[in-house]
This record gives structure tokens, sequence and C-alpha cells, in this order.
């Protein structure tokens, strides 16, 4: 144990002192609630009714005796691999384009950036108007076409393509990180390279998307939590089904809490997916220093 | 001074964050005992307070309001606040406000999820209230036994019945017309699942690729209905001690095999589509011709336009003769915390006089309890046959379920086996057969739970 002299034990209680506010809110909203939704997972605390303490039953349940785990973890799963690298290329390409000095260029950054102001629900209520088999604009317009009509929220496969879609099209938060990325690269690099005959697809390769790395990084993160905490796009579009067909891990945790009212297996759903999704942080975080390049290094 | 200017802003903070704690309820006696007492005490002395009711019958709004301001005329020392939540939202936020040890004084209570909030504590036992009411002992005598008692959990009142529901068939008059097929009045009083399902064969139009352009019943993997036709069959979906499910009875799988054959003949639109299409809009839009409609459908039916319609009753079960309808019977429960158990009950006492019900009754959206007061729900011009629904009262069964599991997780399960089984993904027998298992396994669990 490291001794410390009176004057570095002085500096050390003002530091503590100067960021307490801070320390305040991560014990009592993020430290304290952790540990208590730890706590209630090994109950079996319900809201209608007293609970006791069942030690490691609610883990032992989930991995032994809950297929809806797997098979939301799994549907889960297969939405983030879908949606989060689908949303980083259309944010990435997305923000090259608006990356232009165009006339009106703002105009079409503003149009991008709309949809994400919109209230979630809202725009969901309005897709799953436009995905409606029967009298969905998008079915009418494909059946003119002449192609058959789709049942879009019928089936695994076609509710989270459903899903991917209207979570790109709700990617204008991602564009302007993108291009705020974009126009910190300083554009003497560009010229160099042009000097140098360098085309512009290579430049891309070259000089954009390295320099992009740290940004696409962070991307990738916040891509990877929001894709596994997804839950109001489903609940509004399915609520899960048909049949579970569509079961999120967010929407098991949530129904298992306040449909099925057994808030201690869903805070073990919760503690579970807190393992999970930082288990993945730790993995993208360590394979950043392959190709995350800080300018400067 | 830097370190006491520190000092003092996180102390203020500190405070700050403490000061949005709220204390616990102080124990002591219970809310009836305390209205009891308070009632001696008062005499004839008209009792005020503030009264928060949670409700969310949004469609009620108008109806609710006049009840209020009927009460607040007999009462100005009442101050009743209504707040609406949207269904869905209702059922999340109330056991959490109650567990909580917060919540409103009153709350509405639909019938299936009624075991679950009296198993738990969740509802205030009215005896006391009741014995000490001269009005709501006489409204509570003044009903049917079956709605009285419906809302009595271990022999005792635990809610008020406000208003009973009833089901019955909605159809497209000029669909039938078009058809060549007699109006549905002419065989209402004799006709069965197999002769609406023959109606509904003929009813059904394909045009030349074999795409149905017009559906000859509506068939939901619902409460309604299925309900309907278990119980109009002679089956319970519960044992008497409503510990044990069993749907898995062959009767049950009997009973619904019309849908079965509806749906695999594609008279009703498939199960894809009623997932994601509402019923009621394919009807509203004239491209369905039958459809079981619950008395709530009424108001928004009522705006049709486009064509002709009316409603019938629930066809007979072919094999018993019988035929029962599900009802939602909505009641008004006091929260066991409400801080006002003296008002809580004073506000009842008015909302349940016979002017106030026949607020509702006018309103034309909820069928009063109070049988006196219903026929102004019933005077009104459309549908022509709305008596249907008035007859239908005769034979209602209320849609009990049990303490064991919470609605929505059974409604879950059951209507998931009754796609499968309509997809044909699995047989009804099997389908059911699966979800009743399901079923009894939760129930177990809590079984467990509520009796340790």
């Amino acid at each position: 144990m490291v001794k410390l002299s009176k004057k570095e034990k002085k500096q050390l209680r003002t530091g503590l002192l100067m960021i307490s506010p801070w320390l305040v809110g991560v014990i009592g909203f993020t430290l304290i609630p952790l540990l208590l939704a730890f706590g209630m997972s090994l109950t079996n605390y319900s809201f209608l009714s007293k609970f006791k303490f069942i030690g490691f039953q609610n883990y032992i349940t989930m991995f032994t005796k809950d297929p809806l785990i797997w098979k939301s973890l799994g549907i889960t799963f297969i939405y983030a691999i879908l949606a989060v690298p689908l949303q980083l290329m259309f944010g990435f390409l997305l923000a090259n384009l608006l990356n232009q000095k165009l006339r009106g260029i703002v105009v079409y950054r503003t149009i991008f950036y709309i949809p994400c102001l919109i209230v979630v629900v809202s725009s969901t209520l309005l897709w799953r108007q436009m995905l409606d088999t029967d009298f969905g604009v998008i079915n009418y317009l494909i059946t003119r076409l002449g192609i058959r009509k789709v049942s879009w929220l019928s089936q695994t496969a076609t509710i989270i393509a459903s899903t991917v879609l209207i979570s790109l099209w709700q990617s204008g938060k991602l564009i302007i990180i993108n291009l705020s990325g974009l126009q910190g690269i300083p554009t003497s690099l560009y010229e160099a390279a042009d000097l140098d005959g360098c085309s512009k697809l290579r430049q891309v390769f070259y000089i954009t998307m390295p320099l992009m790395t740290p940004v696409l990084f962070m991307n990738l993160i916040m891509g990877l939590i929001g894709a596994f905490k997804s839950f109001t796009l489903i609940k509004i579009l399915t609520d899960g089904g048909p049949d579970n067909a569509s079961l999120v891990y967010m929407l098991y945790l949530y129904k298992n809490a306040f449909v099925n009212f057994k808030l201690g297996y869903a805070n073990a759903m919760s503690i579970l997916l807190f393992v999970i999704v930082g288990a993945l942080t730790i993995l993208v975080f360590r394979s950043s220093e392959k190709w995350v390049y800080y300018g400067g290094e | 001074m830097k370190k006491a200017f520190v000092t003092v802003l996180i102390g203020t903070m500190a405070v700050s964050i403490l000061a949005g704690c709220s204390g616990s309820p102080s124990p002591g006696t219970t809310g009836g005992q305390r209205v009891t007492e308070a009632a001696k005490e008062s005499g004839s002395e008209k009792v005020g307070g503030n009264v928060t009711w949670w409700t969310w019958s949004t469609e009620a709004t108008d109806a609710f309001t006049r009840q209020i301001e009927y009460v607040k005329a007999a009462n100005p020392k009442l101050n009743v606040d209504i707040q609406y939540t949207a269904n869905a939202d209702y059922w999340t936020k109330l056991p959490v406000a109650i567990a909580g040890g917060t919540g409103p004084d009153l709350y509405q209570m639909t019938r299936p999820s009624f075991e679950m909030y009296a198993a738990s504590g969740q509802a205030m036992d009215l005896t006391d209230i009741i014995a000490s009411s001269p009005a709501l002992s006489k409204y509570l005598e003044s009903l049917s036994p079956e709605l009285r008692e419906t809302y009595q959990f271990e022999g005792k009142q635990m809610a008020i019945p406000f208003s009973v529901e009833a089901t019955a068939i909605a159809y497209n008059k000029d669909l039938f017309q078009e058809a060549g097929l007699p109006d549905l009045k002419e065989v209402e009083d004799t006709w069965t699942w197999d002769d609406l399902s023959e109606l509904a064969k003929q009813l059904t139009i394909k045009n030349s690729s074999g795409e149905t352009q017009q559906f000859g019943f509506y068939v939901a993997a619902d409460r309604i209905p299925t309900w309907e036709m278990i119980w109009s069959h002679g089956y319970e979906m519960f044992d008497t001690n409503k510990e044990t499910c069993m749907l898995d009875q062959p009767g049950i799988a009997e009973a619904l095999q019309p849908l079965i054959g509806m749906y695999a003949e594609g008279i009703s639109p498939s199960v894809d589509v009623v997932t994601s299409t509402s019923g009621d809009d394919m009807f509203i839009s004239g491209k369905i011709a039958m459809i079981t409609a619950g008395i709530w459908k009424v108001p928004s039916y009522s705006n049709i336009t486009a064509f002709d319609w009316d409603v019938v009753q629930l066809p007979f079960d072919a094999v018993t003769g019988k035929r029962i309808s599900s009802s939602n019977v909505l009641g008004l429960v006091v929260n066991p915390n409400t801080k006002n158990p003296e008002a809580t009950a004073a506000a009842l006492e008015e909302l349940v006089q016979p002017d106030c019900q026949q607020i509702l009754a006018d309103s034309h959206i909820y069928i009063p309890a109070l049988e006196s007061v219903r026929d102004g729900y019933f005077d009104r011009d459309q549908p022509e046959n709305i008596i249907a629904y008035k007859k239908t009262l005769d034979y209602i069964h209320p849609n009990t379920l049990t303490q064991y599991i919470p609605y929505a997780q059974f409604v879950t399960e059951y209507t998931d086996a009754l796609r499968k089984a309509y997809t044909g993904k699995m047989t009804l027998e099997d389908a059911l057969k699966a979800a009743n298992e399901t079923i009894n396994t939760v129930m177990d669990e809590n079984k467990a739970q509520f009796n340790q």
C-alpha cells in the first residue's frame, strides 16, 4: 500500500471533493441501482406478492429452463449483426455524399436529419401503417410493380428487415457525427493526394477511412449498445409477435417485469444483458488497437 | 474558502436529492376501519377531500366528466381528479404505483385481472365501507347476484361493479343483399356457428387470381369469440378452485373447430393479416361481411357511412343449444394505500347513485351494471338492432380468470396457441395442450409464491 504524505492526502481529499458531485451521481444513479438490480435478481420479487431470497435460482432457470431467453438473444444478435454494420456503412456513405460543396447542401443535410427528430413512437406507428399487408403503401407500390405483396410483420426475417430499414431511416445522428468527423480531416491531405495522382476511391480508403476510424469506433460501440437495447421499434411494430418471432431481448425482459410481474427474474435478465454488452464492448476496445488510428500516433 | 463553498454545494445537492424521497404510509388501522370510524363521527355530515381516479377509458371522457360534475354538485367538498392512461400503459403503471405505496385513491378494474390484484392485497376490502354506507349497500343489492358476486374475493366485496359488456355479431347488410342472402335478424334466434360458417362461405369472394377480395367472417386469435364458444359448449378454462388450467379438455378443441375450418377454407383473413391489420379496419372498409363485435366497438362502427350495418345475437352452440357471451364487467377498486379513504368512499357513494349511473347510460359508451337505468344506453338509432346487446345481457358470463397468472400472460399463451392451430403449425388439440402445460407451470410457480 502506497503511503501518502500529508500534502498528498490533502490534495487527494480536495480532488475527491471537487469530483464529488459527479461521484454522487455515478454512485447514486448507476452503481447503487446496479447493485440493487443484482440483489433483486437473487429474489423472486413480484409486484403482486411478498418476495424471498432464492439465490441464483433465476440464473439457473434462465440457462436451463427458459427457451425464450435463447430465442430472444438469438433474434437480438441477428438484428445487431445486420443493423450495426449497415448503420455504420449507411451513415459513413451518406456523410461523404453530404460533405460536398454544393448549393443547397444544408437543405439536404436537414432533410436527412429530420427523421431522427420525430418521436420514435409516432414514426414507428406510421411505419406500421405503411408496412400493413393489406392497406400499407409499401405493398401498394410493390404490387403496382407486379411484385406479390409481402407480409412485412409476420415472420422473423421480414420483421428484422423492416426494423433495420426503419433504423436506417432514423440514422440522422450517425450521419451528422460522421459529417463532423469528415470535416475534421485536413484538406491538405487530399490536395497532396491529388498532386500525387491518387484517385478519389483510393483517397477514401487510404485517407478518409483511417482518419475516420475513431469516429467509426465510437459509432460501433454506441450502435452495438443500442442494438442490444432495442425495444421501442419492436414493441410498437409487433409486440414481439407473431408467436415470439420478433421477441428481442429487451422486450422479453420488459414482459417478464411488467406483464408476467416477475421482477426478480427480469433483474437477472438485465444483469445478463449487462455482462453480454460489457463483454462485447471490451472485445471491441481490445480490437481497436489494431484498426483505430488516432492522428499523432 | 473554496473548500467551504464546495462543501455547502454538496450539502445543498444532497438535501435536494433526499427531499424527493417520500415517507412510507403510516401503519395502523385499515382504510375500511378508518372510514367506518369517520362515518360514525361525522354522522350525516358529508365528507370531503381530494380523490384521484385512474382509468384507461378515454372513450368515456365525456361521461366521466359529467359524472364528476354530478359528484361535485351533490357534494361540493369532494374534488375528484380523473386521470387517463392508455390501456397498455395503465396495467404497467398501476401495480408499480401500488407496490410503491402510492397510486390513485380509486382505480378502474377489468374483470380478468381482478383476482390477481385482490389476492395480492392491491385492492381494499370494502366490507366495512359498504356496511356503513346505505347508498353502497342499496346499490349492490340492486345488482344481479352474478354482477355483485363477480367482484367478491374469498367472500369479501373488493370492488364496486359499474359497467357490463356484451358481444354480438356485426354484419354488413349491403353485402348480404348483394349475395341474395336473408338478413341475419331472420335467423338470429336459431342460428348456430355452423350456420355462420356456411353463410360466411357464401359471402367470401375471390378474384380471378385467387386472391380474396371479400371475407365472410373475421376470426381473431383472441378471446372473442373463442371464450364465447368454449362456454357455450359447456366448458370452463379453469377448475372450480381456479388453481388449474383446463384448456387441454377435448371439448374445448371441439368447441373451436368451426374457427379452424373457416381459416382452412380462407373464409377469414389469414393469421398474418390479422396480426398486422385491425379487424375493425377491414370491416369498416367493407372487406369483411361479419365480425364479432364487443359493445365497445359500436361507437367506432357508428361512423360507418359507406354501407348499412347492423348487429345480431351470437350463434348457438350446435351441440348444447346454448349461447353465452363473455362480459368484461368493469369495477371500481379502492387502493389500500389511499390517504383519503373517507373521501373515496364518499365519491363512490355519489357515483353509484342511479342519476349518476344514468349519465353513463345516456353517453352510449358503457352499459351500466345497474339494470334500472340501462334503457338509456339502448335508446339510439344505430345500429337498428341495438336491442341484440340488451338480450345478450341475459346470458353473459363474466370474464373470470385466476389469481395465479396475470391476464396478459394468459392471453399471450392462449392466443399464440390459437395462431399455431389456425396456421396449421400444430393441431388445435396439441396447441391447447402445450399452452395448458405452460400456463399450469406458471400457475404452480405463482401458487408457491402466494403460499410462501
